[in-house]
């Protein structure tokens, strides 16, 4: 419980401080997600359900903070289709490399932002969704990378060894 | 050395599987703009719900605020045939960063307060135009 408590705070963390930037493109539902760095890490190391548990605390702790309810409705449609795409695209007989899992990710979570948006603003809106599937490939990248970088970091120092018998005992 | 080929071969076809993926959207983008032409008539929604229809060509000038669900509001302005945000409360201000329509290309979205301008032709459907 420590665990995904810390777990949660780092990626509210990340998310809030990403919400005060000003976004990458003046484009509807264009962000980097770089909170997605937390559940994906957590992912890959092994804890599918303390990971999703994990993004659905973030999620609820974010509306809170942020108080809006529409941009909660869309970031629990994205993040959660995004979780159900990373989790099948991880849990391959395959392994695929990380970076790719993310791009999976991103992709997915904006075609969820983009069916809430049609839900509660109408039809007109699918008119970005191409430029929303293009930037979630670059945003999913970019992120993927960084939990790669960080997961490499985490081995060299051990930590990694110690994490995943936790989150492997939560099945 | 024959695991790292194999790893190598993964690599690759997933690079490839985006790349695909991102090329067919970047088409999608492209068409749409080749057959995106001018539009006469601009329809606003808010919470879903057609509330205005302006005439790009006939109301220049036109500056009006819609009040959104949440109690916010954006300004919405026509100028030389095209219409756009100009200010608003939201928490984001995409809306304002989209510029002024004047195709159907793209709609300007305001997420946060469920405003959504769309342009198009009196022809293109009879629903709209009749709500005028």
């Amino acid at each position: 419980m420590v665990l995904l408590a810390l777990f949660t705070s780092i990626s509210l963390t990340i998310f809030m401080v990403e919400a005060l930037l000003p976004p990458p493109a003046p484009i509807v539902g264009v962000k980097l997600g770089l909170a997605n760095v937390v559940t994906l890490f957590m992912l890959v190391a092994g804890g599918g359900r303390s990971a999703l548990e994990v993004l659905f605390a973030r999620l609820v702790l974010a509306a809170i903070f942020v108080g809006q309810v529409m941009s909660f409705v869309f970031s629990l449609c994205g993040g959660l289709l995004a979780f159900a795409a990373m989790l099948a695209a991880s849990r391959l007989a395959a392994r695929l490399p990380v970076w790719f899992v993310s791009v999976c990710g991103g992709i997915f979570h904006n075609i969820g932002q983009m069916i809430a948006a049609v839900i509660f603003l109408g039809p007109a809106v699918l008119a970005y969704l191409p430029y929303l599937v293009i930037a979630g490939c670059i945003a999913g990248a970019v992120t993927g990378i960084l939990t790669d970088m960080v997961m490499k970091k985490m081995d060299q120092a051990g930590a990694l060894a110690v994490l995943r018998p936790v989150l492997e005992g939560r099945p | 050395l024959n695991k790292r080929g194999k790893n190598l071969k993964k690599q690759v076809l997933c690079l490839l599987i985006v790349v695909l993926v991102a090329a067919g959207s970047a088409f999608a983008i492209w068409q749409e703009r080749q057959t995106a032409e001018a539009g006469q008539l601009a329809y606003i929604y808010s919470d879903e719900k057609l509330v205005r229809t302006v005439d790009l060509s006939g109301d220049v000038g036109l500056r009006l605020r819609v009040d959104s669900p949440d109690g916010g509001y954006n300004i919405v302005e026509v100028h030389d045939g095209a219409i756009g945000v100009t200010e608003a409360d939201c928490a984001d201000g995409v809306c304002m960063h989209t510029g002024f329509i004047r195709s159907s290309k793209l709609p300007v979205v305001c997420m946060p307060h469920k405003l959504v301008i769309r342009v198009g032709n009196p022809s293109e459907n009879g629903v709209d135009t009749v709500a005028k």
